[in-house]
């Protein structure tokens, strides 16, 4: 069947993309329609004396000025502790939070109405260092930890002969996705609200904003509108609450678009954190025993922050065998700007650690860097630091064996760091060559629910698929096409705009809408197929069990019967079927399954690096990935790419400068992101060994390329240059001036594990249910 | 003509847009508008009107006279990188992007006055002279001292740029800058040289809050030109003589470094690409 599962088949919204026709959130329009505006906090940290909105509202063109007091449900929202203010209630915690919202006929308007409005602020110390947040006053009444982990395993004073350990750091990287936040809100004739969003969680928007406007479900209807790019940066809510309370207050369309500083203010970030990590190893190289500790800056409220911090820490034995280690880790409450999701999820902190530290063990026994990563490399059935059994492929030595089958190609063109400027020329050039592997969790974690929802219809051939499932670049459309074609013989497909008409599919996040929504396709594409075959048995007297479908033909026994266009004329075909993956509970319980699976990668970087100058071109990435199967070699290869490309910016040049609680770079002159000159050559290589449970056992793909990138790039500058670069990203002064500490080695008296703690996990706090509405999605898994 | 506009107007001579200057205070004079379009946009800038170039003809072009290059104010950058100077050369190949350099203009890039713009340093080095234009004549000044703080420059009320005079020459010019991505970045620093008659003359973009350039520094680069010097006497003078500013983008330290291997690099360029080494 053309078209199908395997094939790379093409965007549907390709074409208008390319050729700027295609309608983002922020190209939409309705009649009578107002525009929206925001008036943020100028201060980290302040106390609200008072709110005089008279003014505002006494300007022509202005139909409503709404504060805090003008919520008429419950103030707070959030993806996990629902801590943040709709709007600001008495205290503002950073610089951007939204103070108060106007609709007004006009942009222009509407700007001046927020300018109008007069608000006294006390100004309180910003607590900007996580460290003092951590142990200091309480900035919120939720407190300033937003989860502290701790555990253990095995006997994690068990040394080798060798002991390394660094401090590592990493900045904030922002989503940067293109399209700035845009929606349009619109009063429903039932007294409730629709709204056209760009974002990566219809129903969690969905909920939250039933919180603030006190509507049930079903009378607040929330749309994708045209997203372009997320990456994590839409998974909480923004402008959502706001657009509808303004509707719903003036009875109009109101549509809101954030500016690009407004965009950097408003969403959340990757958070900035700070890694120590003492690696041992025997002789051989055999990991011995790991430490790890870990404090992320979760910002002002807490999103997900809760969540992220267990990847971190978890994570940090990366995709080796650690049978001895003690791992802890907080996320904790400043005067930053709120960080939460990002590709990766707290993973490409890890993984930026773990791998200098694989590197830096190598270094010190003399060993090549994927020899020692094949020394210790996980396999199916072993145990993870946290308990939980690796009872899937676990292909680590395989990717790694697929990465050095690519070979490094010779004479690689020079491409010169400092690029058009032509600053290399007359000085001296460095080519570094490191790996990197990584492993990255796929989907929800720790009890929050995932599952998803597809409704398919089948009518002469053409197959119809609707979910909640956010489309937000990431193929999830292409997906669907190819399963309806694959698995109905359907000639063509309509994957329909996602809306919350249908059940929840969870986040465009966590690489796992492939394996949630597309198995949920899958199934119901199964059930469409399995009613026509019972249709076209009875009407030819056959049985149902001998028909199957293939290249879009019904044959019995084998042999063509009829085609699926043409088997049931005018007959609609409909199915709505469900998927959930296995349950999974909280770090220390008892059923030691936290994760529902993982994506192990590997990659190569090859750099030159002007030394003196300190400046980096990334000349090619080689990578090998476990993706269990592929789907569309087009669209995963982009995953790939950008993936790749992402993790070198923040390796290289991705950073929110935050300066007392202020970001100093709010825009993209003075937050650099990669440019195509910038981008490396990226081959790329596949293990596809099936993820047992899924349909063509596909996985999850879109996170890991990143989480490698981030190590690999600062492994092959540290190649080139001898340096230590402990912090991400690197600075040109990090090379030039040669600033950044350097592991300390050790050599150690061995002293083997004392079989007395050997193979348990010992965690220092009850496990806790999964937080908030991540797991109200669903039912909570049942506890023990 | 739209002369007549009251906030907006588009001469189609120096003379007309001079009188149609006169009839706006607080117009904004537009060339490219890359500069004033994002100015506005990010409001740290208001205007009361405009005064558009774009259809002045005779302010766009390059010509070869007297061992000079006179530039029209509004000659875009794009037609710079294939002008006959290298210096300018390098320094508009590297401006922005293909769109960016299809709109900004030479006279903009002068006018911005900031002390990170690309042409600035080629200017200083070459020794450019500005031609500015007003309702009661012409007068000719230096390049050099016309900028006298970020965005500040010697431009009367009521006074156009209206060309840039570079002196010809047979020697070595290059220009090259430093940032932190490969394409389409604003100078971390930057520098220009020319070179001719066994002299070097550097000057250096982002090194002080204005285009700079120093005897010393000179005199240092002649002398490595010669062999009378080494590169790090001349990174030493460098060092010396700037007062880099200090932001997030880099450290005063990291700036007074890489100024100092750029003046290398670029005296190293002469003399071997130059051939003009002892
Ligand atoms: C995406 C982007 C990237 C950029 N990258 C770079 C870069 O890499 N390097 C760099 O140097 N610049 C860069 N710039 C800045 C800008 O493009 C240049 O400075 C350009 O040369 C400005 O020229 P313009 O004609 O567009 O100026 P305009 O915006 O038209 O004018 C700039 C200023 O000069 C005044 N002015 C213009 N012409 C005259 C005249 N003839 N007489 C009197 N006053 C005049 C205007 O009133 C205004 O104050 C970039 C801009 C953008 C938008």
């Amino acid at each position: 069947m053309s078209g199908g599962v395997g094939e790379s088949v093409r965007r549907p919204d390709g074409p208008a993309k390319v050729r700027g026709e295609f309608c983002y959130a922020g190209d939409l329009t309705a009649e009578g329609m107002l525009i929206g505006a925001t008036l943020r906090s100028p201060h980290p940290h302040a106390r609200i004396t008072r709110i005089d909105t008279r003014a505002a509202r006494a300007l022509p063109g202005v139909l409503a000025v709404l504060t805090a007091d003008d919520v008429p449900g419950d103030l707070h929202f959030g993806l996990t502790l629902r801590d943040e203010p709709v709007l600001a209630d008495g205290v503002v915690r950073y610089a951007g939070e939204p103070v108060a919202v106007v609709a007004a006929v006009d942009a222009a308007t509407a700007r001046r109405a927020t300018q109008a409005i007069e608000v006294g602020y006390e100004p309180l110390p910003a607590v900007t260092d996580p460290e003092l947040a951590r142990d200091g006053t309480p900035l919120h009444p939720d407190g300033n930890v937003y989860r502290h982990v701790s555990y253990g395993c095995g006997d994690p004073d068990a040394r080798g002969v060798v002991t390394v350990e660094n401090t590592y750091r990493i900045g904030m990287q922002d989503p940067a996705f293109l399209a700035p936040e845009a929606g349009l809100a619109q009063p429903t004739a039932d007294g409730g609200v629709q709204l056209e969003v760009a974002t990566q969680w219809l129903h969690s928007d969905q909920k939250q904003i039933g919180w603030a406007t006190g509507l049930p479900p079903e009378k607040v209807h929330v749309q994708l509108g045209g997203v372009g790019g997320a990456f994590g940066g839409r998974e909480d809510v923004t402008l959502q609450v706001h657009a509808c309370l303004l509707a719903l207050a003036t009875g109009r369309p109101v549509k809101m678009e954030y500016t690009r500083e407004e965009s950097f203010l408003a969403h959340r970030q990757r958070h900035p954190g700070t890694i120590w990590l003492r690696h041992s190893a025997d002789a051989d190289g055999k990991l011995i025993s790991v430490e790890g500790r870990v404090l992320l800056d979760g910002g002002a409220y807490a999103s997900t922050s809760p969540v992220v911090i267990t990847n971190t820490v978890t994570l940090l034995q990366g995709p080796y065998r650690v049978d001895n280690g003690r791992f802890e880790g907080w996320s904790v409450r400043t005067n930053n700007p709120s960080c939460g999701a990002m590709r990766g999820f707290g993973v490409p902190q890890a993984a930026f650690a773990h791998e200098a530290q694989l590197d830096a063990l190598a270094a010190a026994l003399g060993l090549e860097p994927l020899e020692i990563r094949l020394r210790n490399a996980l396999q199916r059935g072993d145990v993870a630091t946290y308990g939980q059994r690796f009872d899937a492929p676990t292909p680590v030595r395989e990717v790694i064996e697929g990465l050095q089958a690519i070979p490094l190609p010779e004479g690689i063109p020079r491409k010169a760091p400092g690029g058009v400027g032509r600053s290399a020329e007359g000085g001296e050039i460095r080519r570094g060559i490191g790996y990197a592997v990584t492993i990255k969790n796929l989907a929800f974690s720790e009890g929050h629910v995932d599952e998803s929802t597809a409704e398919v219809s089948l009518c002469d051939g053409h197959a119809t698929v609707h979910t909640a499932c956010a489309e937000v670049g990431q193929g999830f459309v292409t997906v669907a096409e190819q399963v309806a074609r694959t698995v109905l013989g359907a000639s063509t497909v309509e994957v329909t705009q996602p809306d919350t008409l249908i059940a929840s599919a969870g986040s465009t996040s966590a690489s796992r809408q492939t394996m949630a929504s597309g198995t949920a396709v899958h199934r119901a594409c199964l059930a469409v197929r399995d009613r026509l075959l019972d249709r076209v048995a009875r009407a030819h007297g056959l049985d149902a069990a001998e028909l199957t479908v293939a290249d879009g033909v019904v044959c019995a026994a084998g042999k063509p019967l009829t085609t699926v266009a043409e088997a049931a004329p005018g007959q609609i075909f409909r199915a709505t079927e469900h998927f959930q993956h296995p349950d999974t509970y909280a770090l220390g319980s008892p059923e030691a399954r936290m994760y529902v699976g993982y994506g192990f990668s590997a990659q190569r970087a090859v750099v030159d690096v002007d030394v003196e100058l300190g400046l980096v071109s990334v000349v090619q990435v080689a990578s090998c990935q476990d993706v269990g199967a592929v789907i569309n070699p087009t669209q995963l290869l982009g995953q790939i790419e950008g993936g790749i490309v992402q993790g070198m910016g923040l390796a290289l040049m991705e950073a929110v400068v935050v300066r007392d609680g202020l970001i100093t770079n709010p825009d993209f002159q003075d937050y650099l992101i990669p440019t195509i000159v910038d981008a490396p050559e990226v081959v790329s290589t596949y293990v596809t060994d099936p993820q047992p449970g899924m349909p063509h056992g596909w996985k999850g793909v879109g996170e890991p390329p990143l989480c490698t990138a981030v190590p690999v790039v600062a492994a092959a500058v540290r190649a080139a240059t001898g340096l230590p670069l402990p912090s991400v990203p690197i600075k040109p002064e990090h090379i030039a001036l040669g600033l950044g500490t350097a592991p300390t080695v050790s050599w150690t008296t061995p002293r083997p594990a004392d079989p007395a703690r050997a193979a348990q996990v010992v965690v220092d706090e009850e496990p806790r249910d999964a937080l908030g509405t991540m797991a109200e999605e669903g039912a909570a898994p049942a506890r023990h | 003509m739209l002369l007549a506009a009251p906030l907006f107007a588009l001469p189609e001579t120096p003379p007309e847009a001079l009188a149609a200057l006169a009839d706006r205070p607080g117009a904004v004079v537009v060339a490219g508008g890359t500069e004033v379009m994002p100015d506005l946009l990010w409001r740290t800038r208001t205007a009361a009107g405009f005064v558009s170039l774009r259809r002045v003809a005779a302010l766009r072009g390059i010509a070869r006279t007297d061992g000079e290059l006179v530039i029209g104010a509004t000659t875009p950058v794009a037609a710079l990188t294939s002008a006959p100077d290298a210096g300018l050369r390098a320094a508009a190949s590297s401006l922005g992007t293909p769109l960016v350099r299809t709109e900004a203009t030479i006279g903009g890039n002068v006018i911005s006055a900031l002390p990170y713009r690309n042409l600035l340093p080629t200017l200083l080095a070459g020794g450019a002279t500005l031609e500015l234009t007003s309702a009661t004549g012409s007068r000719a000044v230096p390049f050099d001292g016309f900028i006298t703080a970020p965005g500040r420059t010697g431009l009367a009320e009521g006074e156009l740029l209206t060309a840039v005079r570079l002196p010809a020459h047979r020697g070595f010019a290059d220009y090259t800058k430093v940032g932190r991505r490969n394409a389409q970045f604003v100078a971390t620093v930057s520098a220009a040289i020319v070179s001719r008659d066994g002299g070097a003359r550097l000057a250096f973009g982002n090194a002080a809050p204005i285009p700079f350039r120093s005897d010393d520094v000179d005199t240092a680069a002649t002398a490595l030109l010669d062999g009378q010097a080494s590169a790090a006497d001349l990174q030493a003078a460098v060092a010396a003589a700037v007062d880099p500013p200090e932001d997030t983008i880099a450290s005063a330290d990291y700036r007074r470094h890489a100024l100092g291997v750029l003046a290398v690099r670029l005296v190293t360029r002469a003399a071997v690409d130059g051939g003009l080494g002892a």
